[in-house]
């Protein structure tokens, strides 16, 4: 990354933290910054908005916890997991279920990159390597 | 009874089950072996990459947005949008002497149809080089066989030698001989009960040979029975790049772990050059920044990083070595090229072999005046460096005065002499190929030429002459020979039993 790439960046997470409301991406804000990004016509226009959409789209995904499950999950489990995760990555997260008789039994967590597999599947797939 | 049982159970549900915690990451692009890889925020720089249908890869480029990673094996089956994972490894390959007499590709993997490998170690290909206070100077020699090499250019355990030369001047076979001249001694060696003979194993790294050529290699090696000690790391022409790249660090691995165990080995590369190229192509396809020749500005980096691992290590630390022989190949034979220069400037001296001398039958085609041993000197036998005296001078000289010769008919006395003797030493050091000489008959010949009893030899009937006396050493002349490769020396005895055999000699020998 060059000289003017690094000052962009720097204008770029300055962009990002407008957008967000209590530390969550909000749409609304998105929208806002993206007309007046447009309507400046200013001159790097296309990377500030490669690098705009890059920093949105890791921002959303290391704030959203993918939470695939086999068998059912109460809400008193979510909420403890709600807890343990946010505490984990010391940011808000939202929380996407699904369920997945494949794992066989168990949880598998992703948040951002980082997997946490806690399945039976994930166990024999593990086995399966040595 | 129950209560065991209940015990049990309770046990069963204390144990808590660790959770795998992974680094993930998804291909954005992928193309000609190197993969862009969005993710794997926590990836270290050459770590091991895990990738779908247990293919691995090396991370190589860590930018802000994406990592370029190079994948080892064949990518026709990923795609974009597969998932990826760090393993928080560096790349290993197996190493120790459950490898010796096996073929394996650039991974460690077998190829040889000789089963797996029960190696019980593992060993990082990149490893950072010995440092100052574990080595030691060079004092103990590889015997090539190579009756120019060993008495001109001498080779000790744990130098860095580049044989360099054009294609088809003999490169490779220089190697074989020292491969199959070590297998010959650690035979004799190991047979003797010497408890303080210390085998060479030999590793050859073939990297980007056409896959016949290194059948023929194999075969070889195992008609000379020499494949038992060693090791053929293979990734050849039809090798993905990154495996290309690999392979001669897998061998470094393979070699060090024969160092560090207190043994020694020789490693062969084969070729750097090759190497270059493949590092070259996976770099620009990395969108590295090119430089000279469009190589990558790390291209010393990556040959100093390899052949600064040879090295010869002190009692302290084992006393293991790990000799390297790197091949380098030029076009036209200009030696100031890129990477010509840059090994060159690497190593601890070269064998620079020349068309010319080729073709014109002279063979092992070694160039006298650009061939140098930096550090071998010290390592030479006694025996053999007093037997050799100022060859290489002479050889040196004859070169000289045979180009001025070709102008003027009429010579002095003491020039033509030079000329004959020249021409003799000439003719004398034409050697077949996988005919290695042990270094007793080395000396015994070398001293021969120098105490002027090949003298009245005609200069064409020079080679008859050598393999006669070779065989006279092998059969009435065996005593003296046996004294040499003990003692190591040229004493007054064996100097005086050593003229005893080779007049015996002579009286039978007619021109």
């Amino acid at each position: 990354m060059n000289v003017g790439n690094r000052k962009l960046k720097g204008f770029v997470d300055r962009l990002l933290e407008l957008s967000k409301t209590d530390g969550v991406v909000d749409v609304e804000k998105v929208e806002a910054v993206l007309k007046t990004l447009v309507d400046s016509k200013m001159k790097s226009l296309k990377t500030v908005l490669q690098l705009y959409r890059f920093s949105v789209k890791k921002e959303i995904l290391s704030g959203t916890a993918k939470i695939s499950h086999s068998g059912t999950i109460t809400e008193i489990q979510k909420d403890e997991l709600k807890a343990t995760l946010e505490s984990r990555s010391g940011r808000p997260l939202t929380l996407e279920f699904r369920e997945d008789p494949d794992l066989i039994a168990g949880v598998k967590i992703a948040v951002g990159d980082y997997v946490y597999d806690h399945s039976v599947r994930g166990a024999l797939q593990n086995l399966s390597q040595i | 009874m129950s209560s065991i049982i209940e015990q049990i159970e309770k046990e069963i549900q204390n144990l808590e089950t660790g959770s795998q915690q992974s680094n993930v990451g998804k291909i954005v692009a992928i193309a000609d072996g190197v993969a862009r890889i969005e993710g794997l925020s926590d990836v270290m720089f050459n770590e091991m990459i895990e990738f779908p249908g247990g293919l691995i890869g090396q991370a190589l480029n860590l930018e802000e947005n994406e990592v370029g990673c190079v994948i080892f094996g064949d990518i026709s089956k990923l795609k974009e949008g597969d998932e990826v994972k760090s393993t928080g490894k560096l790349f290993s390959v197996p190493a120790g002497m459950e490898l010796l007499g096996r073929v394996v590709d650039a991974l460690g993997n077998p190829v040889d149809g000789k089963g797996p490998i029960e190696a019980k170690e593992f060993y990082p290909v990149e490893k950072i080089a010995p440092g100052i206070i574990p080595r030691k100077s060079v004092d103990q020699p590889v015997q090539t066989g190579i009756l120019p090499i060993d008495s001109m250019i001498p080779i000790g355990r744990g130098q860095r030698e580049l044989i360099i030369g054009d294609r088809a001047t003999g490169k490779t076979t220089i190697a074989i001989d020292t491969m199959i001249n070590q297998a010959r001694m650690n035979e004799k060696g190991l047979a003797s009960g010497d408890e303080n003979f210390r085998p060479l194993y030999s590793i050859y790294v073939a990297v980007g040979q056409k896959n016949a050529n290194v059948a023929r290699l194999i075969r070889t090696l195992e008609d000379a029975d020499a494949l038992k000690y060693t090791i053929i790391i293979t990734a050849p022409a039809a090798d993905n790049p990154a495996n290309q790249y690999i392979a001669p660090f897998a061998g470094a691995a393979m070699g060090e772990w024969f160092m560090s165990n207190g043994k020694d080995a020789l490693i062969v590369y084969d070729d750097l050059s090759k190497q270059a190229v493949a590092y070259r192509q996976m770099s620009l396809i990395l969108k590295r920044p090119s430089g000279r020749e469009a190589y990558p500005g790390d291209v010393f980096y990556l040959h100093s990083r390899l052949l600064e691992r040879s090295a010869r290590l002190n009692e302290d630390n084992g006393g293991g070595s790990l000799t390297a022989l790197p091949i380098i190949e030029t076009q036209a034979g200009d030696i100031s090229a890129y990477i010509p220069t840059n090994v060159i400037s690497i190593t601890d001296g070269q064998i620079f072999l020349e068309t010319d001398l080729f073709n014109q039958g002279i063979r092992p085609a070694i160039s006298v005046g650009l061939s140098v041993s930096r550090v071998g000197s010290s390592a030479q036998t006694k025996a053999l460096k007093k037997a050799t005296g100022k060859l290489k001078l002479e050889l040196a000289q004859f070169r000289e005065l045979a180009a001025f010769a070709q102008f003027g008919s009429d010579l002095d006395a003491k020039t033509k002499a030079q000329l004959d003797r020249g021409s003799r030493i000439v003719e004398l050091f034409k050697q077949p190929a996988l005919d290695p000489i042990s270094m007793e008959v080395q000396t015994g010949i070398l001293w021969a030429v120098q105490n002027d009893y090949f003298d009245d030899v005609n200069v064409d009937r020079m080679l008859e002459a050598k393999t006669s006396l070779q065989e006279h050493f092998a059969g009435s002349g065996s005593a003296v020979m046996e004294k040499i490769a003990s003692v190591k020396e040229l004493t007054d005895e064996i100097v005086g039993d050593l003229k005893t055999t080779v007049e015996t000699w002579k009286k039978t020998w007619v021109n």
